[in-house]
Parts: C-alpha cells; sequence; structure tokens
C-alpha cells in the first residue's frame, strides 16, 4: 500500500479475492463512523464494539454482495447498524446513549473552532438535552444526519429507508426536537 | 421548518458533530484482520459475553417487541453466543465460502469439517446413495414421542455437540406471506416440487423477493419427522435464482459454530449437508441491487441441492440419511 493510496473500490476488489490486508486498510479508514453508528444504536461502548466487529466480518463474506461501483462506506455502515439493531432488539436492551459534548473542547480551551465559537457551550448542552429527551427514531435519524455527518442519501441508506423517508422522517424529527427546545429549562437564556 | 426560536437548527446541529464525545474507538481493524486470519472464531469483545452488566432500571421507555418475545430471543441469542464462545480459541483454520449452490453461502470454518467422505445421493446416478462413515443410523431417527428440543444433534451419533437447543421457530418473516400451493405456483416460472414421502404441506409460503420467487413449504412435527424448532417437522424452500444468480439471499454461518458440513451430490445436483443449529441471515436485494437483511435466525440440519436449475433447501431434526431419503422422494 505504498505510494497513492488506493481507492476504496480497489481495496474492496483485493479484499475479495482474499486480501486480507486490503481488507484492513479499508477498515481502518471507516471503523470511526463505524463504531459511532454502532454506539448510537447500541447505547454503550461494550455492544457497540461487539457489534461493529460482529458486522465488519459478516460484510467481509459478503463482500460478493457489495456493488464496486457504489461507495463502501455506507454499504458498511449499513451493515454494522443492521448488526447493532438486531442485537439489541434481541437482547430486549432499553438502554440508551446520552448524547455528551466533550467538555474540554467545547469550552473552547486552545483554539475553538469557528463551529464551536459559533455556539455557545450553554446553547449546546440545551440543544443536547433536547435532543437526548427525543425517542429512538427521531435521535436515530438526526444523529446519523448531522452528528456523523452523513448525506441524506447515505443516512437513508444506513437506516434502510428511501430518501423521500429519510427527508420526511428528519423534519418530523426536527419539528419535535423545536418542541422539545421550546420547553426547555432556560430556553429564555439561549434565545437567539 | 422556519419557525422559530431556532432558525438555523440543521446548522446548530451540525455544529455540534466535531464536539460530540464518543467513547473512544477500539482498534476493529486489526481485530478483525486477526479473526479473519484465525478462520473466524472466537468472541470478540474483551469481556465475555454472558456476563453484561444487567439492565439498569433507569429507562422505561416502551419496549418494541412484547415483552415473552423479547425473553425469548434473548434466550436465544445467549446460547448462540455460548455456542460462539464455546468452541476453541485457537484454530490454525481458515473459513472458507461454499457457493456451489446458487442463492446460498456457507461460510465454512476447518472446525467444521467432519472427517468423513462426502455423500453422494440420487436416484438418478448413484445407487449406492450414501457412504456414511460414522453414522449408520438408517432408519429417520424421529422418535415421535418428545425430543423436541434435543432435535439438532439428538438425530445422529455424529452429530456436533450443539448440546440440546432448538433452534428459533421461523417465522413469517423468514418465508413471506401466507398462501397456497396451487397460488404459489402459479406465480413461479419453475417447476414447485412436493416430496412424496410428505404429501401434502401444512402452510405455505411465498417471497417475490428471492430470485423470480421463493416458496417454502412447512409440515409439522409428527411420527418419523421430528421437531425442528416451533412444531415444524420440515421445512423446503425452493427459488430459481435466474435473474440474479449472484445475490447470497441465506448466508449460513457454520464457522464459530459446533454445527458441520460436508459437500454431498443430491438428486444429482451439487449440495451440501449442514448439521446441527447454525445461523442464518436471509437477506433480499432492494430495489438499488442492495441487500436488506430480513432475519436471522438459528436453523437446524439443513440440505441444501440444485435440483433442475432450481435451489433447494430442506431443513429438518432428521439424519442425514433420512435427510437425504426424504430429498429423494421429491419429484
Amino acid at each position: 500500500m505504498e505510494g497513492r493510496p488506493l481507492d476504496d473500490s480497489e481495496l474492496v476488489r483485493r479484499a475479495r479475492a482474499g486480501d486480507e490486508r486490503a481488507y484492513e486498510e479499508l477498515v481502518r479508514r471507516h471503523q470511526d463512523v463505524a463504531f459511532r453508528v454502532a454506539v448510537l444504536i447500541s447505547g454503550n461502548a461494550a455492544d457497540a464494539q461487539d457489534a461493529a466487529q460482529e458486522a465488519i466480518v459478516k460484510a467481509y463474506y459478503a463482500l460478493d454482495r457489495f456493488r464496486l461501483d457504489s461507495p463502501f462506506k455506507p454499504w458498511l455502515l449499513r451493515i454494522v447498524a443492521n448488526e447493532a439493531r438486531n442485537r439489541r432488539r434481541s437482547a430486549g436492551r432499553r438502554e440508551k446513549l446520552e448524547i455528551a459534548v466533550s467538555a474540554e473542547r467545547s469550552s473552547g480551551g486552545a483554539a475553538p473552532s469557528p463551529e464551536e465559537s459559533a455556539l455557545a457551550l450553554e446553547r449546546q448542552q440545551v440543544l443536547i438535552g433536547a435532543l437526548n429527551k427525543l425517542n429512538d427514531a427521531d435521535r436515530e435519524v438526526i444523529a446519523h444526519r448531522y452528528l456523523l455527518e452523513l448525506s441524506e442519501a447515505e443516512t437513508a441508506f444506513v437506516l434502510g429507508c428511501r430518501p423521500g423517508t429519510v427527508k420526511s422522517r428528519l423534519s418530523r424529527a426536527l419539528q419535535r426536537l423545536r418542541a422539545e427546545l421550546a420547553t426547555a429549562p432556560g430556553e429564555e437564556g439561549v434565545r437567539p | 421548518m422556519t419557525d422559530l426560536p431556532y432558525p438555523s437548527l440543521e446548522a446548530e446541529l451540525r455544529s455540534l458533530a466535531p464536539v460530540v464525545e464518543y467513547p473512544r474507538t477500539p482498534d476493529l481493524a486489526s481485530a478483525v484482520a486477526a479473526r479473519l486470519r484465525a478462520g473466524r472464531s472466537t468472541s470478540p469483545s474483551p469481556a465475555p459475553r454472558g456476563v453484561r452488566r444487567p439492565l439498569s432500571g433507569r429507562r422505561t421507555g416502551l419496549a418494541w417487541w412484547p415483552r415473552v418475545v423479547a425473553q425469548a430471543a434473548l434466550a436465544l441469542l445467549a446460547l448462540a453466543a455460548v455456542v460462539l464462545i464455546a468452541s476453541p480459541a485457537a484454530r490454525a483454520a481458515v473459513a472458507n465460502i461454499f457457493r456451489k449452490v446458487p442463492g446460498i453461502r456457507v461460510i465454512v470454518g476447518a472446525e467444521n469439517r467432519p472427517r468423513s467422505a462426502p455423500i453422494t445421493a440420487g436416484p438418478p446416478s448413484s445407487p449406492a446413495s450414501v457412504t456414511a462413515s460414522e453414522t449408520s443410523s438408517p432408519a429417520p431417527s424421529g422418535t415421535p414421542s418428545d425430543t423436541a428440543s434435543a432435535s439438532p444433534s439428538g438425530t445422529s451419533p455424529s452429530a456436533s455437540p450443539t448440546g440440546s437447543f432448538s433452534p428459533r421457530p421461523p417465522l413469517t418473516k423468514d418465508f413471506g406471506t401466507l398462501t397456497t400451493l396451487a397460488a404459489a405456483r402459479a406465480r413461479v416460472p419453475y417447476t414447485v416440487r412436493v416430496p412424496a414421502s410428505l404429501g401434502r404441506p401444512d402452510a405455505v409460503y411465498f417471497d417475490p423477493r428471492v430470485g423470480r420467487g421463493m416458496v417454502t413449504m412447512r409440515w409439522r412435527a409428527g411420527a418419523g419427522l421430528p421437531d425442528a424448532g416451533g412444531g415444524a417437522g420440515a421445512l423446503l424452500t425452493q427459488f430459481d435464482t435466474a435473474n440474479n444468480p449472484e445475490f447470497p439471499y441465506f448466508l449460513k454461518e457454520l464457522a464459530g459454530s459446533a454445527a458441520t458440513f460436508e459437500q454431498a451430490q443430491v438428486n444429482g445436483g451439487e449440495g451440501g449437508w449442514i448439521e446441527g443449529a447454525h445461523q442464518v441471515q436471509f437477506a433480499v436485494p432492494r430495489e438499488d441491487d442492495v441487500h436488506q437483511v430480513v432475519s436471522n435466525r438459528l436453523a437446524a440440519n439443513t440440505l441444501i441441492w440444485l435440483q433442475d436449475g432450481v435451489t433447494m433447501r430442506l431443513e429438518t431434526a432428521l439424519s442425514r440419511d433420512a435427510a437425504v431419503e426424504l430429498a429423494e422422494t421429491i419429484r
């Protein structure tokens, strides 16, 4: 893997031919977002790790199903999301991840990014608090789209629905988030 | 969408992306690579799966599934996990994928291969049909009395040590919607075959998403047909993949379980025999050609083969010999 990095589809091609190192490289590229998808669905790191790892192994054996002209990341994330969801449902777990912002970064330690400074910590906290009050489905679609920064099409793909459905799910989720924000304590302090 | 007080809610949510705190990403790439090298083996998590901390009672959300179903599923999941981690950790084996039966992939580890000669069966070619090296229990092992749960492994001496867990009974979602044999026949371009020895099925399912249509027949357990889970004695699934030959609708994972696999010739077609409970993932293509996982379940002993271009899958709690014998009556 020297020189110019290979693109995902070339790595997939090699992995299909049995090159496990190529697959390892491919996974390394996407493991952060894969793990986060699993965390958001599983609700805790241990289950997320199990689910993500199992899904990535399954994806390896299912590489035949992958179409080389399509992007690999959403395909992998979808398998991860399926695995995490199946496990969570099978286990009847109700645990829910409390989304949190990292204190040291958001309080603007050394050099806050423009985004960070744009939104005061308090305002972030209120927003997160409202987000955490939403139901699983609403949180899931918002988290994939905005917190994991997937495109609408990718979000649809990962969640297993049509792009149009994501659009309407998002819009309803945002409406409910607005409603939560409207009743959030200290709301007047964070009005723009 | 445009009402205040958060006019740019989407932008604000996006701005959270870099500051949301996640648990640290474990080195999944290395862990997976190690598992692939080891031929897929043990539990991925550092902590044993069986000792998850109990659920804290603080979440009171409505259950997505009725409690009973969830508990049953949990029990099965726990058993599946036990099977996974009970197998020896150090396996120098490399997993293989068996893909001779269109629409079905079987992931086989070296630990899943029985030390016996491949079997051949079928009236057309080989009268000396079955070369059973270890197993010579020709009679259908269906003691009709009880043994419901001991089914997958209790049927033959060479059975895998999967103990006494019974596969989850197949649900409608595994096979499509309930229909009649005549209606199903009318919807597929291939000949739907019925095993003469079983007669009319007790239920027929149809799923249009698999190949050019998948027909599944179900017979209740009874004399000579032990319970393979949920009261079903036999499940026969058939589909033809002419329109999508590469798509693996059924992904059967043996690696990591105690199920065994051997290649087989059944009714003149390539096939395989899986003995012992094993996980089956069932997926269908969506309109964008992506696979959508429909169900995951544990299946019982399964014979798979290609007969006149049609993929056949027979799931029972029978021994290999008895299953082959049954398959030979399929016309």
